[in-house]
């Protein structure tokens, strides 16, 4: 005989029961052979070896009996299924059959069927119980995310053999239960698919002691067993990237189109009555049918321009978070006067009665909070009307097409009340460009009209759509109506971040407290430009409580840019380290919000922003690599130093790496007690993108200058007392006599003593945009750095790039950016002043030494491409 | 089948050292060695396969090769096998005299299983006469005592489409096997010739259910819903089910009309293969399992060839009066429910109302009748309302004055009809004697054991009277 199908059944304890499920394998009838293997595993039971030795002389063929010492579940199934497997080498499918429960007799023509006109690869039942007798059915198509959230898969599947010939397993150390769950994910981990069969034909003995429900029990901790080991699925954000595959999150209708997306970067078309069936049949089976979770209405033209300000991600993000709290979702866009971006969110107040007040309020503070409430009502029925975007989930689209009602006027009437007393989240995002036309219908009208359409529908009106469901109660096990609450419930509770990204793409984030036009920023913009030439997406996430800076080629390298608002992120009352102090936790919920939509990177670059430390710990359990970049060490006014370096110092342990802006920090942060093997210095390059051509042409224009033209000496940036504003002006005042002109690009009052800048230095305004830092740069010869205090300026590097000769103090990490003599000069000791009066001197009279000086660039244009690889080897 | 006549061999191992002296014909003797050899290596475990061990019998060397290898003391362990010391060097008798001890033991634990099976058995066998007895009782009381005898568990409205009967139709049904007795499917214009409409209800994948396949005739014209009644309702534990529909006959199949679009294609119809847009109209009933159906109405069915029908409203009758159960019991579940149970006459909408109490049927009696060889009565019925819960409704007739309580009353009552909330329907009773003189009209509605009745607007309209003009007249 050369069976098809091998039904397994291990046997422990069950020595009485086990007949009813050998006699029922032994009866199958159809046209495929099969054999029944019964594995005692262990059992103490001396009735089990009688009855199977007795089933061996009833069906001598048919029936093969194993014996081992105890071993468990897993090791007992596994041991049947290797038997058959080596003992009938033509063996289509492996049917594991638990020594309590029963098959049905045409069980055997339907894995026929299955195994000739299916494709996938395991076959699950209903859950058809008797005993404690339920009918529930398994659900809708086969889908990771939902299987991330609980086993919808009895053991009792028809099993083909190449998902044990590839090598996948029962884990033999699960022994307390979901061992079935773990094989399951094992096979999808190695490519493999179920499918749902919607004929009966296993019957699962339910008792209220099973060994089911003791691992229910221990649910928390199998739980957990099973997360650490299929990281592939649980980790980072792939529950959400699973999610997308099997429906886009949202729906949106922008005029007459009809888009549907995850990441709005990449949307597809679809049309209107596609949309409707898909609710009406999720209204008749939400078990089975998938429904877009979130349903957007926008005006024309709002969503392109945030994809071009890079905000679309963020703002359907900061919608999608709001539907948690409020019905409706509404975003107005204006343009910022003062050309900055920025987002902000207003929760919508809760009436006095909704409000968990800490103690009983007074009358008072009751007639205060229900002015609010009722002030914030007005409010809210304004930013309905005047919405650029509307979003509303699809429970609120099922309220609004489905209302109760007799009548289409009645179900009209409710529905309006529905919207009318819907909460509204406002987001306000400001953003540098000019906002779209107000043209197209308003995203309320369209709502009401996509609703009514709904209600309209003949479709509705013929159906009886309780008729439609099926006959079996809806499972227990995650279904397609759960798939918001399973990406919540892994995402920190909170929404996932709505970005989409090919198997295989690297991302990292990087979270700064303040998007303005410093020395940090630039540094973060610089490196995200260098990863992304080695194709590594950067994403920019800006968590603090101010505005990002207007100038669009600092969001250039970024894929996304994501702010999150709020006063207590950056609030430093978290208490001291070493004198440096920490951030104060976040509420849970702002931890959330803010830890969240970092799930969606491979790794996270922290720098400067201190309240993500608090979400280090939740970072690290989804096997999010975090590092934090640190640049610098402050002198305090009595000569302290402090910084955010000590806080990666008081933070090390839940780092995965410290990134450090020179050798000198990351020597500094070694001797501060900081494993070597845990810091990647990434010495400072240029700060600003150019070129190789203009490059090229900037040193070409210096080279042309003749010999004899006078000296042009300048600062750019902010020169205060720590830059050596005294000294500046001290060098200036000493070099009247020599055909040196001296400028200052930037801030025109010197340091906190408001010494102004006297009339002889030409003063320019701070530039912003590339073209205007390559004039700056093009203005001058010579770089004059006397500060007192650096870490690694960026100006330096800036100047080299293009031919400057940088002349600096030796303080901080100057000394790893200048090479005295070769690519500018280091000012070692003092009197600062005249060794540099002395070495202007010198340059202005010697052109041979400038020209030996200017255009060394010592590497500088390499260097953010060396620190991306860098970065690259230590995160990802 | 039982292959008893070659039973698999039993084995008994030995010592290596001794394993060549085994002489018992019936018993394989291996050694020690060679059946550790014939195990399955797992790795971490042994396992053994096929093979019914008596037990061991070792010397001191045996012992010592056994107690070497932990994993075959580990399975020898769990298999609980006997082990016999025998001395060394022993002769062919002490291996002999160790089997057959061992055979012994092995027989006397057969036989001890074998008795406690018997008992098991025993007690088995006398729950289930007692079962089948308890249940059989229950049954009768059931059928006979509680109303309705079915329930529509299923309602699919037929549309203006239609699919013609040509082929292989199967509609998958939405519905469990488990009781399903019988279908309405609805001929979507006049029949166009003699022949019958076969049907089976069948398992999606697997063997037909048995014994739930019938056919039933149609006459050319006939058109409307037509009710398709299985043997029996269906036995077994609940399952998918389909309903196969074919045409035997020699014309034109008949059209059936299919119900509004659905977006699931496992509801819809399938003809030849090619599945539709739709179902088939539809109408799905169920009963107890393994019952013959009861008399179900059936339109089509003709009026008495030479009877003569009048008609008689409500407002024609005497007042309805409800009789009483003379036995009430309220289940315990439904206790603090507040039934409503009401019987009225509503001279504006010229009807009786028979509001259905969820405990048992409610009867009203209506007087004031005068037949003359009356055969068989119609009621038109109707559930006022939408917000309910589907109701029962049959109807009675009985010399005036005969009837004076509820259960007397029930089985003078025709078959019982089911309609939905807001649907309309008719209700009838046959009589086999013709009844003359003074009638009493029982109009009964019932919803029992269902846990809700509000709104339960139970209204009959009109009745048609038909009288009998071939048989004997019954005296009242």
């Amino acid at each position: 005989m050369t069976p098809d199908i091998a039904i397994v059944i291990p046997i422990y304890r069950h020595s009485a029961l086990a007949d009813e499920a050998i006699s029922s394998a032994l009866a199958l009838e159809g046209n495929l052979d099969h054999v029944v293997i019964a594995v005692d595993d262990g059992c103490p039971n001396v009735e089990t070896r009688a009855a199977l030795d007795g089933w061996a002389r009833h069906a001598p063929d048919r029936f093969h009996h194993l014996h081992q010492a105890n071993s468990g579940l897993s090791a007992a199934r596994n041991t049947g299924i290797r038997f058959a497997l080596s003992k009938y080498p033509a063996l289509r499918g492996v049917f594991p059959l638990d020594a309590d429960n029963r098959l049905d007799a045409h069980s055997l023509t339907l894995f026929e069927h299955l195994l000739h006109t299916e494709e996938a690869d395991w076959f699950y039942p209903n859950f058809d119980m008797f005993g404690l007798q339920s009918y529930a059915h398994n659900g809708g198509r086969f889908a990771l995310p939902l299987f991330a959230a609980s086993n919808q898969c009895e053991a009792g599947s028809l099993i083909r053999r190449e998902v044990f010939d590839a090598g996948v397993w029962f884990d033999e150390d699960m022994r307390a239960g979901y061992e079935d769950w773990d094989f399951w994910l094992s096979a999808a981990r190695a490519g493999f698919q179920g499918a749902p069969v919607r004929q009966n034909f296993f019957r699962y003995r339910k008792r209220p002691e099973s060994m089911l429900s003791g691992s229910h029990d221990q649910d928390t901790v199998l739980r957990s067993v099973i997360q650490k080991k299929h990281g592939w699925l649980y980790d980072k954000d792939s529950i959400a990237q699973l999610a997308a595959q099997q429906i886009p999150r949202f729906a949106c209708f922008e005029g007459d189109a009809v888009q549907v997306f995850t990441d709005p970067a990449d949307r597809t078309d679809s049309d209107r009555e596609a949309l409707i069936h898909q609710i009406i049949k999720g209204r008749a089976r939400p078990e089975t049918e998938w429904v877009h979770q979130n349903w957007v209405f926008t005006r024309p033209g709002v969503i392109d321009l945030l994809s071009r300000c890079k905000l679309s991600q963020s703002i359907l993000w900061h919608l999608q978070a709001g539907l948690m709290k409020a019905d409706i979702a509404a975003l107005r866009v204006v343009q910022d006067p003062g050309g900055q971006r920025k987002v902000d969110v207003t929760i919508p107040a809760e009436h006095p009665k909704n409000i968990a007040y800490d103690t009983p309020p007074n009358r008072r503070l009751w007639h205060v909070d229900n002015r609010t409430y009722k002030r914030d009502r007005s409010r809210q029925a304004e930013v309905l009307e005047q919405a650029d975007v509307l979003m509303v989930s699809r429970d609120m689209i099922q309220r609004l097409g489905f209302p109760d009602g007799t009548d289409l006027a009645m179900k009209g009437r409710r529905a309006a009340r529905i919207l009318k007393a819907a909460s509204v989240l406002h987001v306000r995002a400001a953003i540098n460009h000019p906002r779209p036309d107000r043209s197209g219908p308003p995203p309320r009208d369209m709502l009401e009209q996509f609703t009514r359409d709904l209600r309209e529908h003949p479709h509705v009106n013929g159906y009886v759509l309780h008729d439609l469901k099926p006959w079996r109660d809806p499972p227990r096990a995650a279904s397609a109506k759960d798939i918001g609450w399973i990406q919540h419930n892994h995402g920190f509770h909170t929404a996932p971040f709505p970005i989409v990204t090919p198997p295989g793409t690297r991302r990292i984030g990087i979270a700064l407290p303040i998007m303005q036009f410093g020395g940090v920023e630039k540094c973060a913009v610089a490196l995200a430009a260098a990863l992304k030439r080695q194709n590594v997406q950067c994403h920019l996430f800006v968590y603090g409580n101010s505005q990002m800076a207007g100038t669009d080629w600092l969001f250039e390298p970024f894929e996304t840019v994501h702010q999150l608002n709020h006063p207590l992120l950056r609030d430093w009352r978290g208490g001291q380290y070493l004198g440096t102090n920490t951030a104060a936790p976040p509420p849970t919920h702002l931890l959330n919000q803010m830890v969240g939509p970092l799930l969606s990177m491979d790794a996270v670059i922290s720098t400067g922003s201190a309240a993500i430390f608090h979400g280090l710990s939740a970072l690290r359990s989804k096997r999010v690599a975090v590092a934090s970049w640190e640049h610098l060490v402050e002198t305090g006014g009595y000569g302290r130093v402090y910084g955010t370096p000590y806080l990666g110092v008081a933070y090390e342990g839940g780092l995965d790496r410290i990134l450090t802006c020179s050798k000198r920090l990351a020597s500094w942060m070694h001797a501060q007690g900081v494993p070597s093997e845990k810091l990647v210095p990434l010495p400072n390059g240029p700060g600003f993108p150019l070129d190789a051509d203009q490059v090229a042409a900037a040193l070409a224009a210096r080279a042309d200058r003749p010999d004899d033209a006078r000296l042009r000496v300048g600062f750019l940036g902010r020169l205060d007392n720590q830059k050596g504003a005294d000294r500046y002006l001290a060098i200036a005042r000493a070099c009247r006599d020599l055909p040196i002109d001296f400028s200052i690009t930037g801030s025109a009052v010197i340091g906190e003593s408001g010494l102004s800048v006297p009339p002889e230095i030409t003063h320019y305004p701070a530039a912003f945009e590339v073209e205007d830092l390559r004039e700056a740069f093009a203005r001058l010869d010579i770089l004059l750095m006397p500060s007192r205090d650096e870490g690694l300026p960026l100006t330096i590097m800036e100047a080299q790039r293009v031919g400057l000769i940088p002349i600096a103090t030796d303080v901080g990490a100057v000394s790893e950016a200048i090479e005295d003599g070769v690519n500018g000069f280091l000012i070692k000791g003092s009197p600062v002043v005249s060794q540099m009066v002395a070495l202007l001197r010198r340059l202005a009279t010697e052109p041979g030494l400038r020209r030996s000086v200017s255009g060394e660039l010592g590497g500088v244009d390499q260097r953010w491409d060396q620190n991306a690889t860098a970065v690259i080897d230590a995160l990802l | 089948m039982n292959t008893l006549s070659s039973p698999p061999p039993v084995y008994l191992v030995a010592s290596d050292d001794v394993a060549h002296l085994a002489t018992h014909s019936d018993v394989v003797t291996l050694s020690l060695s060679e059946w550790t050899g014939r195990l399955i290596d797992l790795g971490d475990r042994l396992v053994l396969s096929d093979m019914t061990v008596l037990g061991l019998c070792l010397t001191q060397t045996g012992r010592g090769a056994l107690d070497a290898n932990p994993r075959l003391v580990a399975l020898i362990k769990a298999l609980d096998l006997p082990i016999v010391d025998i001395l060394q060097d022993p002769n062919p008798e002490t291996l002999l005299s160790a089997t057959v001890n061992l055979l012994i033991q092995r027989d006397n634990a057969g036989r001890t299983q074998m008795a406690e099976d018997r008992a098991a058995l025993a007690e088995l066998r006398k729950l289930h006469m007692q079962m089948q007895t308890d249940h059989a009782e229950l049954e009768r009381w059931v059928w006979d005592a509680l109303a309705p005898k079915f329930k529509r568990l299923r309602a699919w409205p037929a549309t203006a489409r239609s699919i013609p009967l040509s082929g292989l139709v199967v509609q998958p049904l939405p519905v469990p096997s488990r009781g399903l007795m019988a279908y309405d499917v609805h001929i979507h214009e006049a029949a166009p010739s003699e022949g019958r409409i076969g049907f089976r209800m069948a398992r999606p994948v697997g063997d037909p259910f048995e014994g739930a396949t019938n056919s039933v005739s149609v006459q050319a014209g006939d058109s409307g819903w037509v009710r398709l009644v299985l043997p029996q309702a269906t036995p077994g534990q609940p399952e998918d089910a389909e309903l196969h529909l074919w045409w035997e006959g020699e014309g034109t199949a008949p059209a059936l009309s299919l119900a509004p679009e659905t977006p699931f294609p496992d509801l819809a119809v399938a003809q030849d293969g090619v599945t539709a847009s739709a179902p088939l109209a539809l109408h799905v009933f169920k009963s107890l399992p393994r019952q013959p159906a009861p008399p179900l109405y059936d339109h089509r069915r003709g009026l008495p060839a030479d009877g003569i029908t009048r008609f008689a409203a409500p407002s024609e009758l005497g007042k309805p009066v409800r009789l009483p159960w003379s036995n009430n019991p309220v289940r315990r579940a439904f206790r603090k429910y507040p039934d409503f149970a009401r019987v009225e006459y509503w001279e504006k909408e010229n009807v009786v109302f028979v509001h259905p109490s969820i405990h048992r049927p409610v009867v009203a009696c209506v007087p004031g009748l005068k037949v003359e060889r009356l055969a068989e009565v119609t009621g038109i019925i109707q559930i006022g309302k939408l917000s309910t819960l589907p109701i029962a409704f049959a109807l009675g007739v009985v010399p005036h004055g005969s009837v004076t309580a509820a259960e007397d009353a029930i089985a003078h009552l025709g078959d019982w009809m089911q309609l939905l909330p807001g649907e309309w329907g008719d209700v009838w009773k046959r009589l086999e004697t013709p009844l003359s003189g003074d009638v009493d009209l029982l109009l009964a509605t019932g919803m029992p054991n269902v846990p809700f009745n509000r709104d339960a607007d139970a209204l009959f309209h009109g009745f048609r009277l038909t009288t009998d003009s071939t048989g004997p007249a019954e005296q009242t």
